[in-house]
């Protein structure tokens, strides 16, 4: 069955249509790419799915249950995490506390749990910083953990974006540019990363990628969208080939 | 668990003044000390509960609130009213007690009931304007204290333009400071556990937030309404110790008063509004001698403070911040 599955979404933004007609469908395990030239929609579709937007028309089923028209808080804790395209840490919170804070939606502690520092929470506190440290451990970034996350380099930045990410627990995790800015040596380690990052944690990722060498060494289905629009759809190898997407690229002759 | 053991040694001191009925303040030296160093002292902790709490949304959650005035308003307004009402049938029925027990019963009564109707106030304020941003929620919440003063000054049961009169002296420094004491703790304890990360990430980056799971909405109304909730405890120590209301004290101006003392102090820390509101109240009060020159000196402490320390005194730093556990060995 499908994981996600969107059928023939719309939005638009006055009269400009970012998304037209969008479907999609992602299988559990998939490692899924979408990309496109600038403004094509990418990023909206990101945005619909997560709930920053609510889409015009058209379904989003997270697992069969739809979920457009709900709060992001809300399909965050269903189990969809993401990464923004211009990072979005939390720039006054240390890098531990940026971990921390995503095993928000799995919380046990209520209000008065907090207030009176009960064993519930305590117990939690620690076991959410075990993990948080485990997961600082898988991207190396234990030994910072006491740094504020705004003094991380550009790199490190970006992999505690996933590892915050991760953090929530998602089945569904969407990569915003993830090697945006990145060196060709980052690039290549982020890709292993990916796909160890999927068969570890059972996820399945949807992959906003411009860097082609990316997105066509770890992505094992990719669709391609222009001006809001489905232009192709298959293995990067077919992608590679494919004439409208060479023109969608380069221009019409 | 030593700061279990600080509190306790907090509340004991207090207790122990309290019995022995030693005003500490009498016993200092060279300061020729009486009501009015007293008053004061008593002002500094009130004002210690308003900045702390303020600083819970301000600060930490980074909602702009300059409404604060008016959950003080009617925390001291709701407390003072109820016991007017119920003062004579509580003392009824609790007569087995001394005098000072009846106080305690009576004072708790009002405060409980200061708290809850400045939280509903906050709720009910929070709600709807919590979904606007900056500017936009400083100018509901600037609206919202005047509002409350206005209700105010033509309620005549509660005094209207007159004052409220005749309220039972029941605060004390003991009161004041056992919740002050309540104050810190609690505030402390939420921003460092989830809520308190929720709330950070709130301020930081609100895009952010949501896409973690943080609910924005109800995290802002839940800030807000803890926030306004001590207010209200506040202003029922405030009237139960001036023994006098009136509209006049609760003007946006005293809201700007409890924010320069969290700006100055450092917003987003606790140890900086108590001193923000330490710093503030006794500068007010030693620059009296000035006469009308006193507001212009206070104004140009406030600039050269903005000038050479923007973030504040104490900036974002806790003094005592939770020493984190770190498990990672390198």
């Amino acid at each position: 069955m499908a994981i996600l599955e969107v059928k023939v979404c719309v939005k638009q933004f006055g009269g400009l249509v970012a998304v037209k007609d969008l479907s999609m469908s992602l299988n559990a395990g998939d490692l899924y790419g979408l990309i496109g030239p600038n403004g094509a929609g990418k990023t909206t579709v990101f945005n619909l799915i997560t709930g920053v937007y609510t889409p015009e028309e058209g379904t989003i089923a997270l697992e069969g249950k739809e979920i457009q028209g709900m709060k992001a808080s809300a399909i965050a804790a269903l189990g969809i995490s993401r990464t923004f395209q211009n990072i979005r840490l939390f720039q006054s919170m240390t890098v531990l506390e940026n971990v921390k804070l995503a095993r928000h939606v799995h919380r046990k502690q209520g209000l008065v749990d907090a207030i009176v520092r009960s064993s519930v929470m305590q117990t939690e506190e620690s076991e959410i910083e075990r993990d948080a440290i485990e997961l600082l451990k898988i991207f190396h970034l234990d030994h910072l953990a006491q740094e504020l996350a705004s003094n991380l380099p550009y790199g490190s930045q970006r992999r505690l974006e996933i590892a915050r990410a991760l953090a929530t627990k998602p089945k569904l995790l969407l990569l915003d540019e993830p090697a945006a800015g990145m060196n060709p040596q980052e690039s290549l380690e982020l890709m292993h990363l990916i796909r160890w990052l999927r068969d570890k944690f059972d996820l399945t990722i949807l992959l906003v990628e411009h860097n082609m060498k990316v997105v066509m060494g770890v992505c094992e289905k990719i669709q391609v969208i222009d001006y809001g629009e489905t232009i192709a759809l298959g293995a990067p190898a077919e992608i590679q080939d494919n004439p409208k997407v060479i023109e969608a690229y380069l221009g019409g002759a | 668990m030593k700061k279990w053991l600080l509190c306790l040694a907090a509340v004991a001191i207090l207790v122990i003044l309290q019995l022995t009925g030693i005003d500490l303040l009498l016993l200092s030296g060279p300061i020729r000390s009486g009501p009015y160093i007293h008053q004061i002292v008593i002002l500094v902790g009130i004002n210690i509960i308003l900045a702390v709490s303020l600083n819970l949304i301000n600060g930490f959650t980074g909602q702009f609130s300059i409404g604060h005035a008016g959950f003080f308003a009617v925390g001291a307004y709701t407390s003072a009213f109820v016991i007017s009402v119920l003062e004579k049938s509580v003392r009824a029925v609790l007569v087995f007690l001394p005098e000072f027990g009846q106080n305690a019963v009576l004072l708790l009564i009002g405060l409980s009931a200061g708290a809850i109707l400045a939280g509903i106030a906050g709720l009910a304020v929070g709600i709807p304007s919590l979904r606007l941003r900056g500017d936009y929620l400083a100018i509901v919440t600037l609206g919202f204290g005047e509002i409350i003063r206005v209700l105010i000054l033509n309620i005549n049961a509660i005094g209207g333009s007159r004052g409220f009169t005749g309220i039972p002296h029941l605060s004390n420094f003991f009161w004041v400071y056992l919740f002050v004491l309540v104050t810190v703790v609690v505030v402390h304890n939420l921003v460092y556990s989830s809520y308190g990360r929720a709330f950070i990430s709130i301020r930081d980056d609100e895009i952010a937030a949501e896409a973690m799971g943080v609910d924005t909405t109800r995290f802002k109304v839940t800030s807000f309404v803890v926030s306004s909730m001590f207010a209200g405890v506040a202003g029922g120590l405030f009237g139960h110790f001036t023994m006098y209301l009136h509209p006049n004290t609760f003007t946006f101006i005293k809201s700007f008063e409890l924010i320069i003392m969290i700006v100055i102090g450092g917003l987003g820390s606790i140890e900086g509004a108590i001193l923000g509101a330490i710093l503030i109240t006794v500068i007010l009060e030693v620059f009296r001698e000035f006469g009308p020159y006193r507001l212009v000196i206070f104004s140009i402490t406030m600039i050269l403070i903005m000038l050479y320390r923007p973030q504040g005194i104490l900036g974002s730093k806790a003094l005592f911040r939770r020493k984190q556990k770190v498990l990672t060995t390198r």
